[in-house]
């Protein structure tokens, strides 16, 4: 492939791209030099704890809000100055927000979205039926949309993205607050869509799991800039190293384990807490075994017992700690 | 601007109006306030002036309140609900999605608009029959309507045309409410009382002081009220035509100052962000 071809593969570029909002508090960042680009066929991960700036992305691209600086092009179009050509060949859907009319029924709701587009209502139907059928959505079409369960209305929301048959779509927290069973199908679905449509999708999310199953490449964010840009696979191959995961009791606090962040060859930590347990799991990306063994005495000097430890595999979300020193539980902790 | 979203957002509208319960029972539950209000305003003016020393009860003033009443209710109910839709539209994030589809954000609240504009027509044309029949036989007394094929066109006409105008404010009201966060539901309510004042509603607005006499004079609703009463109580065709004319006229002024503040507001809200917001 040479670099035309590579050029013509890009659905979306963003250069330099800035987002400043004027908030009580002062002026907020949100956008701080993005540069990326993302192919035809593509579904690419933004990955990074909520007010990293991935919502702000997708609201940009998706014309819903205009950039503070930078440039960003969608199948070539500027964000700025060309919106209605973009939102021609797009389509977005946020987990956090399932847009439908209460007491019309899910069909409805869908037909309705599809006449904004121009869809003939024969060939729009047609869509409909053929999309709720991949969802599983096909028998509870004819229910009014208040009716449904949270998971039949993000599904309801899932086939409205991909109604006008566009070209990107840009999915926020598409699986969010959803159980495990409906989230799997939800990724089967895009992954197809993807697949066999040729579409471009950017995946917004803070889930890495999501990432790991269905991205082929992530871009990692944080605090508005974005900290690499690869395939999950290679992301986690740079770490070079597994990371160490301790079950400590009692559950510290956020700040408590500060001090493990300044020991050497630590190059971040996170933790999570399982309730159940009463037990805090924190897991520290370390370079080489002694440093693994300071990170245990320390946490034994802070007063707590280890539980367990032992080496793992690292997770995207060591990929972020390595490069940011904190995980997201922590990250959003800060920023909150 | 395309039709297909138009009548898509037609049905949805109608459907938005209606749904919620049977369509019997939502139809009389929409019907109860213009009729309610048309009785009220009417019962307010059939006390004062028989008690009036002396009395001055006049059964064409009385029919003047009863299509203003009823045009007002028509008017107020449906000129707010391109600000409905956008306010509604953002809790529920239907507004953002219509908003990144091309070119549809006029389309939904046209189609909005005009779903309302047919609900309230039936509503209100039902409740000044109910009222005629109703106060004429509690007053006791005829009221002088000309009901003919001729005048009940002229009004419906003369309600078509106002769409102009009522839509031209809808537009208005719905910039506020694209980046607004507070008082968006209320604004149209503030924005109807002005106008019971403002249209002739009631009364005549020369009673109005000076300068605010002038303007209520050139509004296009008060020339919609006038049009309306010359089909329907004086049968004056010549002075109904030019007041359809001058209804128009204005109409089309409000709706390009509307058409021009909603797409100003659409950039701004872009530029600030707020589209999609629901709170400040």
């Amino acid at each position: 492939m040479d670099m035309n071809d590579i050029d013509a593969a890009v659905t979306v570029r963003v250069n330099g791209l800035r987002r400043q909002f004027d908030s009580k508090e002062g002026k907020v960042i949100a956008l701080d030099g993005v540069d990326m680009q993302v192919r035809k066929g593509e579904v690419f991960g933004v990955l990074g704890p909520n007010g990293a700036g991935k919502t702000t992305m997708i609201r940009i691209l998706s014309t819903l809000l205009l950039p503070s600086s930078g440039k960003a092009e969608v199948m070539g179009f500027d964000v700025g100055k060309e919106p209605e050509k973009i939102r021609a060949v797009i389509n977005m859907a946020s987990g956090a927000e399932r847009a439908g009319y209460d007491f019309i029924t899910a069909r409805g709701n869908l037909w309705f979205f599809s006449q904004l587009y121009g869809i003939p209502s024969e060939e729009a139907h047609k869509r409909i039926n053929e999309l709720s059928k991949m969802l599983g959505l096909q028998n509870y079409l004819d229910r009014k949309f208040y009716a449904l369960s949270t998971g039949y209305k993000q599904r309801v929301t899932l086939v409205r993205a991909f109604i006008n048959d566009p070209k990107v779509v840009f999915l926020d927290e598409p699986t969010i607050g959803l159980d495990v069973m409906t989230a799997l199908s939800i990724r089967e679905y895009i992954l197809k869509q993807a697949k066999d449509h040729g579409r471009t999708i950017l995946l917004a999310t803070h889930n890495m799991a999501e990432v790991d199953a269905i991205c082929n490449r992530v871009a990692i964010i944080d605090k508005g800039k974005i900290l690499a840009c690869d395939t999950p696979a290679a992301l986690k191959r740079t770490l070079g190293a597994s990371s160490l995961v301790l079950d400590v009791s009692p559950v510290p606090t956020l700040g408590a384990l500060e001090p493990l962040g300044k020991l050497d060859g630590v190059k971040g930590y996170t933790s999570s807490i399982d309730e159940e347990r009463g037990l805090s799991r924190i897991q520290v990306v370390v370079e080489g075994d002694a440093a693994g063994q300071s990170v245990v005495e320390a946490i034994r000097k802070m007063g707590m017992t280890v539980m367990s430890n032992w080496r793992q595999q690292a997770t995207l979300e060591e990929v972020f700690v390595a490069l940011v020193g904190r995980g997201f539980r922590e990250r959003e902790h800060e920023t909150s | 601007m395309s039709l297909r979203a138009i009548a898509a957002s037609i049905r949805v509208g109608w459907a938005r109006e209606f749904n919620w319960t049977n369509p019997l029972a939502g139809f009389t539950l929409r019907t109860v306030g213009p009729l309610a209000s048309v009785i009220a305003a009417s019962a307010v003016y059939y006390v004062a002036s028989v008690h009036n020393i002396p009395p001055s009860f006049d059964p064409s003033m009385l029919a003047y309140i009863i299509i203003g009443a009823a045009l007002y209710t028509h008017v107020a109910a449906y000129s707010w609900v391109p600000t409905l839709a956008i306010a509604e539209g953002k809790w529920t994030y239907v507004f953002p999605q219509v908003y990144i589809a091309p070119h549809s954000s006029l389309p939904y609240l046209i189609g909005r608009t005009l779903a309302s504009f047919a609900s309230s027509t039936m509503t209100v044309i039902v409740s000044l029959i109910l009222s005629f029949y109703a106060l004429s036989s509690i007053i006791g007394t005829g009221i002088p309507f000309i009901v003919t094929p001729v005048s009940v066109s002229l009004l419906i006409l003369a309600m078509v045309v106002n769409i102009f105008a009522a839509f031209g404010l809808g537009l208005l009201l719905s910039a506020y409410a694209l980046f607004a966060t507070k008082f968006e539901w209320a604004l149209p309510t503030y924005v109807a009382g002005l106008l019971m004042i403002f249209s002739e509603a009631l009364f005549p607005v020369s009673l109005l002081p000076h300068p605010v006499s002038d303007i209520a004079n050139v509004l296009p609703f008060t020339e919609f009220m006038r049009a309306s009463r010359y089909a329907m109580i004086y049968g004056d065709i010549p002075s109904y035509s030019l007041y359809l004319g001058l209804s128009v006229l204005g109409g089309l002024i409000f709706l390009g100052l509307g058409y021009a503040a909603f797409k100003y507001a659409e950039n701004r809200a872009r530029r600030l962000g707020v589209i999609d917001k629901k709170t400040a």
